[in-house]
Parts: structure tokens; C-alpha cells; sequence
């Protein structure tokens, strides 16, 4: 029977429906009833009169924002030194599982694996200071080794040109153990008889890890980029915000560090409603397109 | 496993084996500089030299996190907040995922763009505040479990992962008469634990790390979890505060060892519990079935 | 089979969680009583009236009224019959947590903020009837209306009245500004090489060259530098020695100009590039934070730093002690008076005799009200201020005549207890005064830490546009803040990076006039000849 009516087939299908309920109850609830506060971007937001009754201001806010003179340079920064993270930092984590894959001694493979899982614990508060403590131009451990092969010193942490590869390099020795494990996942699902037949084949591991694990753990792939991108433009404060200092503004200043700083947003809920409303209509907006480009190259998306 | 060889292969081999003993002595040697740098005493600390094995050590960074207002009581608090969560949200999380793999379900678009949305859009934090008040979740435990039921983010994640199951699995055994309860809770579920162990994982990682929540919307010191705690002690020994006076010094001699303390006992807790969850991510998916 | 124990396990934990989780979430509910399972009735109580709860916030203050069996609470509770209810907030969250509280609805009952260090958001609070006006119901309270009084200026800010108290830094200072910041010194490196402590600024750089050049440490190696910060901000009394600043106004023939500007500061700029370029002064001077900039100053890397002064004596005595447990702390530094600049004036830009606000909630019942008020009323009190420094005489103190000697155990570190550390309720000091100029007989290093930092205690220059309100529609504030994140940026770029000084002066006085310096610079003169400061 093709023709079934939707009711009909709802009803078949009513224990999706009963395994979704709790989870659309949670949305509703947690995510949608406080909804209404997007309004407050919009709004000249009053703390005793509530998100409802305070007076509309359309885009004002958004209009002082993009007067501001920084505005644009930080949200260049904010863009740019995210794009680096993805276009370096997203390979990262699946160059190292597929290296890491090809290790058969278990020993050392679960020892690594545990090794490269810890960075991700630490909280950048504490990795400045360890950054700092290693780059440091009197006794940081990298200039002093700089010194013996008899070279000159340098200044890091103040190098506005090292600043971005500083954060890029430090958000991979950060975050790229622990994305590994997703990816671990992923591979270890591939079932075994396709390596089996590759083998037959003639394939050597390169070509076992191109023909078969790669398409296997690409849906993996794309998901997590398409959902890097959308996430791209949030994030990222805390990094910024212990690591950068005055000499680097110029190319390290992140929208948040510049509202933070310069207290722009101290007690105006309204201009940060805008802030975070405007990155994440950017964010949407990166989504759909990643997830559109993604089905067209190899059928994956969200949906 | 039988493997051939070759000497492309051995070169790899001994330049991967080297490769990754390069990064993990790069992950680890910073964290030796932490370990080392919690257990110096003032006078070697602020020589900032790198030692390798430090000439003097004193732990009463350690003491002072550990006798620190209520640690243990904090850290079962963890444990407690942790665990359920974990059950919590994988649960519905996998529900849901399983559900929507299923593209001829009406409303799955709909349902789909309804959860998508509020990966981006969402109310702020006063909306929030004022909904954890009105359900009366302000200043108790609940609030860090509660609230957090699914994350969109791995529910996508976890939908991908049920999707590339292959669908003969499936048709099996509703051709032997089974439903989608026992599909999911039988077939789909037994043979996704790598990644739901590692989705558990994330959640383990989430519930435990989480901070702001409790700072927000609990108001009894006692009922921190450790996260809180932690970061307390790491913000309060930073004397950066001090600009304008009104604040005394907080005497601390040790505020860099204790926060290298901190660091370290906060990467304790994984480093004692992944290697018994490890095995669950390498366990085979048992293709056998398919063949029957 | 290994599936049935691992059930078996996770049920386990889970029925243990929940137990916990239950537990917890309870027994936060009855705080009172369980400490020491006595009754809640103290038996010197008022029989007849319950004491009044107030729901209080603070800084430090989340161990306050934890055990009601502890002696200051406990004293507190039978001379005002009141109880505490702490809503706790981490340091680190303080300013979100108390935004959220108001926000939902709950402002608390006594609480303290930024106040008009953050005019805006308190006129606004003002505005929408969140904080009691303080001036209509001082009369009844002579405590605070006479701290009220003593910040009187600040009324003007908030249409002729106060809606907040001014937490008063230094009860004994009767002073416009103060400002406790020095310079420190290494003494062994000035006795070393033969030199006297600073005292004008010419001396403060031939001493700052020598230390970096002449080797103070005597180990052969050119590995001291003469100065160091964290960041600008703390380099302000270099540019006070040259008689200017870069965020404060003066007046010049009638007209208020900003500093910033001005050819002093040119100056005072290029004495820093020519620290930095002759390696005389840390080059990471950027980069330090407070502690780093402490830790390079006790471990030999730099040889003065500025920083707070009074009790901040102690915390470097203490340090030197750890670092260097053979010799003398006294011996290896000291703290400057105010340098004097070429002009031969000695200037220290001050601040307000406080920090942070007190605030009590305008929508609490007037009872908590009346409470909250004789609350403030005692802890400016003689008695209450007693109490809170000393705790109960006889069981924390004796008197000996007129003086006050504390009979708290001293450790083997020659540190004495205090009454904060034996019950935390004494911190309620801080909804009155920080208390900074209190310097108990018994404390070490007495005369040293009443020295430290003692003329700019006494005479530091005030702002004279301090607090000055324009209209946000007549000056957006965003312009001000904008303007104000340049100027550190460039300045430090004029001193690390400049090629060119000159111009690169030039252009900077230019975009900060174009960055809306000038629109600024306008609505601030205008504004402040219109008050006649």
C-alpha cells in the first residue's frame, strides 16, 4: 500500500514516538520556553520589569555594535583565528587516530592513548602558565634551547605575528588527544572482513587505510566538521582571554575578550544578547551551508 | 593477525613508533613540569628553572587542596552528579537518536530542524535562571542533572553512528516479529557500545568538569562539586584582584604550587578511570549476525 | 557472565549516587543545629522574639555564619537578633551571581557591589527601585550617617542621595584619596652598589641602570634587569614623577585638558622606551601577571617593582623569609615615599577612601530593613568594630588599660591567629570597612607595615573629576571605554615597537583625538565646567 495517511502512519510508528518523549520534553522545557529571551537583543532590557515588558529598541544594539571602531577588526580575529583552528586543528585529531591505529603493540598503543587524553583536562588558566613559563624570554625552555643551536631569542608571547599559530598550536596540543577518541570509535566499528577482502586484493596498509577505514568513518568525518563550522564563531575566551596581553591586541583580540575588557557589556544584558545572537546567526548560517556542501560530496548530513 | 612485512612497512612503522613517542613526550612533559612545580617549595619555585627531578619537594600544596573545605564531601558530590547524568542523558539521548534514524517517521524534519535550532537560539541566561527558580531547582543537586538531558551536539553524533548500522540487522528481526523497543534495546544498542561508551564518556566528562552551573544556581558551599571547588582555589590564589586596595594579601606563599596541585588533581580522576572503560571502545562489532 | 556483574555494579552506584544526591540536596535545608546536635536556642536568647533572617551576599564571605555556635555569630545573634541566610558565590562568579539573583526577582537583603565605580549600572538599579535610599533613614543610625557623611561627594552623583554605603578603606583617614601603592626596592642591591634609596625620579633611573648593569647580585652574570611591572596599568606613578598621567584631566589657564596627551607624557613614555631598549626594564613587563611580577622581584630578576603597600609588607617579608632563610628580609628591601619629579613635585594619583558599595535591598520587608540597618549601624560601632577585630574579651582578648591584646595562639611561625580564621562571621567587618589601616600591636614587622606606603596613605592626589556623570545621550559611554583600550595598546606599542618615536607620538595623540579622544575630551570639559570642579 503506498498510500497511507500520516495519522496511519504514526500510529504505526508510535513507539518512536514514545522513545522521542522524553527527549522533546526536555526541549521544550529547557530550551524553549526560556526562548522568549532572544528578545532581549532587541530590547532595552529591564531587570524589574522583566524580558516582556521592557520596551522594544529594534536594532539599536546591533547598530552600536557595528559603530563600534574595533568592531570589525575584532570580528575579523573572532572569524580568522577559528578558521585556522578548524583548517588545522580539525585534521589533527584524525591524522593522529589513523597513525595511532596503526600501532599493534597494545601496551604502548593504550599507553599513548591515555598520554595524549590529558591535555584536555587542564584548564587554560593552567596552560598559560605553563605557555608562559615555556616561552618565557629569560628562562623559557624553548629559548634556551633556541640559544645552543645559536640563534637569537625570542620574544613570544608578545609577537603579534605568533600570536594566532600560538593559539592554534596550543588548541591542538589541548584538544586533539581527546578528539582522537571519537574517532577510535568509529574506526574500531569497521568490520573486519573488509580488511580481509582488501587484503586478498593485494592492498598494503596505506591502501587498507585509504580504501576502506577512510570511507568507512567518513560519515564520522563529516559530521564533526559540519558541526565544528557550527560552532566556530562561540567559544574560545578562556584561551584568548589567559594567553593574550597588549602587545598581540592586534591579532589575537576576540569579540569576547574586546567586550570583556573594555566592559562594554557590564551589566547590559542587552548588548551581549546581541553579541551572542549575532555570532550564532553566523554559526547557523555556517551549518547549513557545511551540511548542504557535505550531502552533495558524499551524501552525509545532519538530516 | 598475519601481516606481511614489507620494508615500506617497517619504515613506517619505526617512523610512527617515533612519532608518537615524540607526542607523548611533548603531552607529558608539561604535565611533569605541573607535577613538579606542586611540589616545590617556595624558595625553588620561584626560580622557574625546568627541573628534572626537583631537589626539594613539600606537599603541602596537596594538604591544602585536600584538607581544603569539604574535598571529599565535594568529590562524592562529583561522583554522585557524574553518574547519574551519565545514565541520564545517555538514555534519552539514544532514544532519541534511534528514533530519528528512521526517515520514514512523519514530522522527522520538523523534529530534526525543532532540535537543530536550538543548537544556535536560546533565550540567554536570565530565562534560564528564572525557569531553574520556577521548577525549584535553585540550590539543589538536581540542577546539574536535570537540565541536562540530551546535548544536541552528541545526539547528532550518536544518530550518525546508529544510521551506518547495516539495515539488514534491522529488517531481521522485524521479520521475526520484533518491535522497535527490541530493536533498539537488543540490536541497536548492544552493538554501538564503542561509541555510546565513548558518548558516556563525554557526558562522564561534561557532568563532572561542570562549574558554572553549580556557581549559578546553588547557594550553599557544601553542596559544591569539585569542579567548583577546584576553580575556586585557582581563581582565589591569583592576587591579580588587588589593584585598588579594600582586599588584604591572602599570605600564600605556595598560590603557584598550590595551583599546579589543582592541575594535577584534576586529571587524577580520568587517569584512574579510563584504562577500565578502554576496552569498551575496541570491542569488535559482532558482524556475525548478519550472516544468520 | 561478566554483563550480570556489571549490572550489578552500575545499579549499585546508582542506588549509592542517589542516596547521596538525596542526602545532599537535603540537608541543605537545616544548616542550624547540626554541627553540634545541641538545640537551636542558645539559652541567653530572647525568649520572646525570632530572630529576624537575613538573606546576605558578599565577597569573601561564604564562610560567614557557618556554625551558629561560633562565637562572633553567636554574639551578633544576641545583640541584634538576627540570623544569617549566605547565598554563596565564588570569587570567580561574584558579579554574575549577584546580576542573576537580581534578575530573577531576589535582590538580597544586605549585599555589597561595585556601587559608583560602575555609575551606570547602579543609577540603573536606582532607577528600577532595587536599593534602599540610605540618606532618608541615616538620621537614625549616627554610624552611618557619618560615613555617609565623610563620602558625601559622591551624593551628587546619585541625585543629592546616597543608595549605598561607600565600604570605607581607611576608618582613620580623613582624606579625599588615598593610595597605599609603592615602589620596592632591593636594599642589598642599593647597599651593594653603594647607592641610597630613590626618592626623585632621576634617582629612580640611575638606581634602575645600575641594577640592570652593575650586577647587584655579584654573580657575574648580566641577568638583572631594574624594573618590572604586569602590564601599563602599574607603571602610573612613573608617570606621576612626571607629573602627568594617562587617564586623568587637569586644569591649565581655566581649561581641563586630558593628560594623556600632553607632552609629559610623551616624556614619561619615552624614560619607559629608553628602559625597555637599554634592557633596563623587564621585557616582559607585558606579559607578567601579579605574581609574576612579585616572584621576579623576590628571585633577583628585577630590582624594583610598584604594588600595594601597608600589610602587603608581611606578604613580601614572608616571601623573602621562604626564598632566602638565611638572611634577613629586612635586609633585602624596602619601600620608596613618593618619587619627585623633575618639577620637584611629588604627586601619587589617589583614589577614593573606599572600594565596593553596600547595598540594602529596597524590596525586603521593612523589618529585615530595620534589621539590615542596625546590622551596618553596629559594625560601624565601636562595639561592633571591637568585636569583629578582637572577638570576645576574655576568651580572644584581654585588656590591658586602653590597649587591646589578643590571647590567640601564635604557631611556630611566629603568626598569630585571628579572629577571621577562628569564625568567619567577623568578616561581616567588610559591609562597613576594610579595615586597612588597622595595624594590631602584635603584628610583625609593625613599624615597617605602618611605613609602607604611609605618605601616599596620607596625600595622594585626588581626581578631581571623579565620578563626573555625563549623559549617555549626549557622550555614549561606549565611546569613552573604546578610547580608553586604544591608549594602553598604542602606548605599549610606542615603547616595545617604535622606530620613529616622534611621529609615532604624533600619530597616536592624532588617533586618539580621532578614535572620539576629542568628543570626549569635549563633553568631559564641558561637563566639568558646568559643575565647577
Amino acid at each position: 500500500m503506498k498510500e497511507q495517511s500520516a495519522m496511519k502512519l504514526a500510529w504505526k510508528n508510535r513507539a518512536l514516538y514514545v522513545l522521542l518523549a522524553p527527549a522533546i520534553v526536555f526541549y521544550v522545557v529547557f530550551c524553549y520556553i526560556p526562548m522568549y529571551g532572544i528578545t532581549i537583543a532587541f530590547k532595552d532590557f529591564m531587570l524589574s520589569k522583566g524580558v516582556l515588558a521592557s520596551p522594544w529598541v529594534g536594532f539599536d544594539h546591533f547598530q552600536t555594535l557595528f559603530a563600534l571602531d574595533k568592531f570589525w577588526s575584532v570580528f575579523y580575529n573572532t572569524f580568522y583565528i577559528n578558521l585556522l583552528k578548524i583548517v588545522w586543528g580539525f585534521p589533527a585529531p584524525l591524522i593522529l587516530a589513523l597513525l595511532l591505529n596503526e600501532v599493534r603493540r597494545m601496551v604502548f598503543k593504550r599507553t599513548v592513548q591515555t598520554i595524549i587524553y590529558l591535555p584536555y583536562f587542564i584548564s587554560w588558566v593552567t596552560i598559560a602558565g605553563i605557555v608562559t613559563a615555556f616561552l618565557s624570554v629569560e628562562d623559557g625552555l624553548v629559548n634556551k634551547i633556541i640559544l645552543s643551536f645559536g640563534g637569537e631569542k625570542v620574544n613570544f608571547l608578545m609577537r603579534s605575528d605568533l600570536f594566532r599559530p600560538l593559539l592554534v598550536v596550543t588548541s591542538i596540543w589541548k584538544e586533539a588527544g581527546w578528539g582522537t577518541i571519537i574517532y577510535f570509535a568509529a574506526i574500531s566499528s569497521v568490520p573486519p572482513e573488509l580488511y580481509e577482502a582488501a587484503k586478498i586484493d593485494g592492498a598494503n596498509r596505506w591502501k587498507q587505510m585509504l580504501h576502506v577505514t577512510l570511507p568507512w568513518i567518513a560519515p564520522t568525518i563529516s559530521i564533526l566538521l559540519i558541526l565544528n563550522f557550527g560552532s566556530m564563531m562561540t567559544g574560545g575566551f578562556d584561551q584568548v582571554f589567559n594567553l593574550y596581553n597588549l602587545a598581540v591586541y592586534e591579532t589575537g583580540d576576540v569579540i569576547d575578550t574586546y567586550m570583556y575588557r573594555t566592559g562594554l557589556v557590564e551589566g547590559k544584558f542587552s548588548l551581549a544578547a546581541a553579541v551572542g545572537l549575532l555570532l550564532n546567526i553566523i554559526n547557523f548560517i555556517l551549518l547549513v551551508t557545511v551540511d548542504r556542501i557535505s550531502k552533495k560530496i558524499n551524501g552525509t548530513g545532519i538530516y | 593477525m598475519k601481516m606481511k612485512r614489507t620494508a615500506s612497512g617497517i619504515v613506517f612503522d619505526g617512523f610512527n613508533y617515533s612519532l608518537m613517542v615524540l607526542i607523548a613526550f611533548l603531552t607529558l612533559y608539561p604535565f611533569w613540569h605541573l607535577l613538579v612545580q606542586s611540589v616545590l617549595p617556595y624558595e625553588e619555585a620561584i626560580k622557574s628553572n625546568f627541573y628534572l627531578i626537583p631537589r626539594k619537594v613539600t606537599f603541602e600544596a596537596y594538604q591544602y587542596v585536600f584538607t581544603n573545605f569539604q574535598f571529599f564531601r565535594s568529590l562524592v558530590i562529583s561522583v554522585g552528579v557524574t553518574v547519574l547524568g551519565i545514565l541520564y542523558q545517555l538514555l534519552i539521548t539514544c532514544m532519541a537518536a534511534y528514533s530519528l534514524t528512521k526517515k520514514n517517521l512523519p514530522g522527522r524534519n520538523f523534529l530534526l530542524f525543532f532540535i537543530v535550532f536550538t543548537m544556535f537560539f536560546g533565550g540567554g541566561l536570565i530565562p534560564y535562571y528564572l525557569l531553574i527558580k520556577n521548577l525549584n531547582l535553585v540550590g539543589s543537586l538536581w540542577v546539574m542533572v536535570l537540565p541536562f538531558a540530551v546535548n544536541t551536539f552528541y545526539l547528532i553524533i550518536v544518530k550518525t553512528s546508529f544510521s551506518s548500522l547495516p539495515v539488514e540487522l534491522e529488517e531481521a528481526a522485524f521479520i521475526d516479529g520484533a518491535g522497535y523497543y527490541r530493536c533498539f534495546f537488543r540490536i541497536v544498542l548492544p552493538l554501538s557500545i564503542p561509541m555510546l561508551s565513548t558518548i558516556g564518556l563525554f557526558i562522564a566528562v561534561g557532568q563532572w568538569n561542570n562549574w558554572f552551573t553549580p556557581m549559578l544556581f546553588l547557594n550553599e558551599r557544601q553542596d559544591w562539586p569539585l569542579a567548583l571547588l577546584l576553580r575556586d582555589i585557582l581563581v582565589v590564589n591569583n592576587t591579580d584582584f588587588v589593584r585598588n586596595g579594600g582586599m588584604q594579601p591572602q599570605r600564600q606563599l605556595l598560590s603557584n604550587s598550590i595551583k599546579a596541585a589543582v592541575a594535577i588533581v584534576s586529571i587524577l580522576p580520568i587517569v584512574a578511570v579510563y584504562p577500565f572503560i578502554q576496552k569498551y571502545f575496541v570491542k569488535g562489532v559482532m558482524i556475525g549476525a548478519v550472516k544468520s | 557472565m561478566r554483563k550480570g556483574y556489571m549490572k550489578k555494579g552500575i545499579v549499585a552506584v546508582l542506588l549509592a549516587s542517589l542516596i547521596v544526591i538525596l542526602l545532599a540536596g537535603c540537608s541543605g535545608d537545616k544548616k542550624e543545629g547540626g554541627a553540634t546536635g545541641t538545640s537551636s536556642q542558645a539559652p541567653s536568647e530572647k525568649a520572646n522574639a525570632e530572630p529576624v533572617e537575613l538573606t546576605i551576599m558578599t565577597y569573601d564571605g561564604d564562610t560567614i555564619a557557618q556554625d551558629e555556635n561560633s562565637p562572633i555569630y553567636k554574639a551578633v545573634r544576641e545583640k541584634l537578633n538576627v540570623k544569617f541566610k549566605v547565598i554563596t558565590a565564588p570569587f570567580s562568579g561574584y558579579d554574575d551571581k549577584v546580576n542573576v539573583t537580581i534578575a530573577s526577582g531576589q535582590v538580597p537583603d544586605l549585599f555589597n557591589y561595585w556601587g559608583i565605580a560602575r555609575l551606570a549600572q547602579y543609577k540603573s538599579w536606582i532607577k528600577e527601585g532595587f536599593v534602599l535610599p540610605l540618606s532618608d533613614v541615616a538620621d537614625k543610625y549616627p554610624n552611618i550617617a557619618k560615613q555617609l557623611k565623610s563620602f558625601d561627594s559622591f551624593a551628587k552623583m546619585t541625585d543629592g542621595k546616597h543608595y549605598g554605603l561607600p565600604i570605607i578603606s581607611y576608618s582613620q583617614i580623613d582624606s579625599p584619596a588615598v593610595n597605599d601603592h609603592t615602589i620596592y626596592v632591593r636594599k642589598d642591591w642599593l647597599d651593594k652598589l653603594g647607592l641610597p634609596v630613590p626618592t626623585t625620579i632621576d634617582e629612580f633611573a640611575n638606581v634602575a641602570k645600575a641594577f640592570a648593569q652593575n650586577d647587584p647580585d655579584g654573580n657575574n652574570k648580566a641577568d638583572t634587569y631594574g624594573y618590572t611591572s604586569d602590564g601599563l596599568w602599574w607603571d602610573y606613578p612613573i608617570f606621576n614623577a612626571f607629573d602627568t598621567s594617562f587617564d586623568r584631566y587637569r586644569k591649565a589657564d581655566g581649561q581641563w585638558i586630558p593628560e594623556v596627551i600632553q607632552d609629559e607624557t610623551k616624556q614619561a613614555v619615552a624614560f619607559l622606551k629608553s628602559m625597555y631598549d637599554d634592557k633596563i626594564m623587564d621585557p616582559e613587563f607585558v606579559i607578567n601577571n601579579g605574581d609574576k611580577k612579585i616572584e621576579k622581584f623576590v628571585s633577583g630578576k628585577a630590582g624594583m617593582i610598584i604594588h600595594n603597600g601597608r600589610h602587603f609588607y608581611n606578604d613580601l617579608y614572608d616571601k623573602f623569609k621562604a626564598a632566602y632563610p638565611d638572611k634577613d628580609p629586612k635586609s633585602m628591601f624596602v619601600s620608596t615615599g613618593i618619587l619627585e619629579s623633575k618639577q620637584g613635585n611629588k604627586r601619587l594619583d589617589g583614589f577614593p577612601n573606599f572600594w565596593f558599595y553596600t547595598f540594602v535591598s529596597n524590596k525586603a520587608s521593612p523589618e529585615k530593613q530595620q534589621k539590615a540597618l542596625e546590622l551596618l549601624d553596629f559594625l560601624g560601632s565601636e562595639e561592633g568594630i571591637n568585636l569583629m577585630r578582637w572577638g570576645i574579651e576574655g576568651e580572644h582578648y584581654t585588656k590591658e588599660g586602653d590597649k587591646f591584646v589578643s590571647t590567640l595562639p601564635i604557631d611556630e611561625n611566629g603568626k598569630q591567629q585571628t579572629i577571621k580564621e577562628i569564625d568567619a562571621t567577623a568578616k561581616l567587618m567588610n559591609y562597613v570597612t576594610w579595615d586597612s589601616d588597622f595595624v594590631s600591636d602584635q603584628l610583625p614587622n609593625r613599624e615597617e607595615v605602618l611605613n609602607n606606603g604611609k605618605e601616599g596613605i596620607e596625600s595622594s592626589n585626588p581626581d578631581l573629576l571623579y565620578g563626573m556623570y555625563i549623559d549617555e545621550n549626549v557622550l555614549s559611554p561606549e565611546i569613552g571605554k573604546e578610547v580608553n583600550d586604544y591608549i594602553f595598546e598604542t602606548l605599549v606599542k610606542l615603547i616595545v615597537s617604535s622606530k620613529n618615536f616622534d611621529q609615532d607620538w604624533e600619530a597616536f595623540v592624532q588617533m586618539w583625538l580621532d578614535k572620539g579622544g576629542q568628543k570626549v575630551w569635549d563633553e568631559t570639559s564641558k561637563q566639568a565646567l558646568a559643575e565647577n570642579r
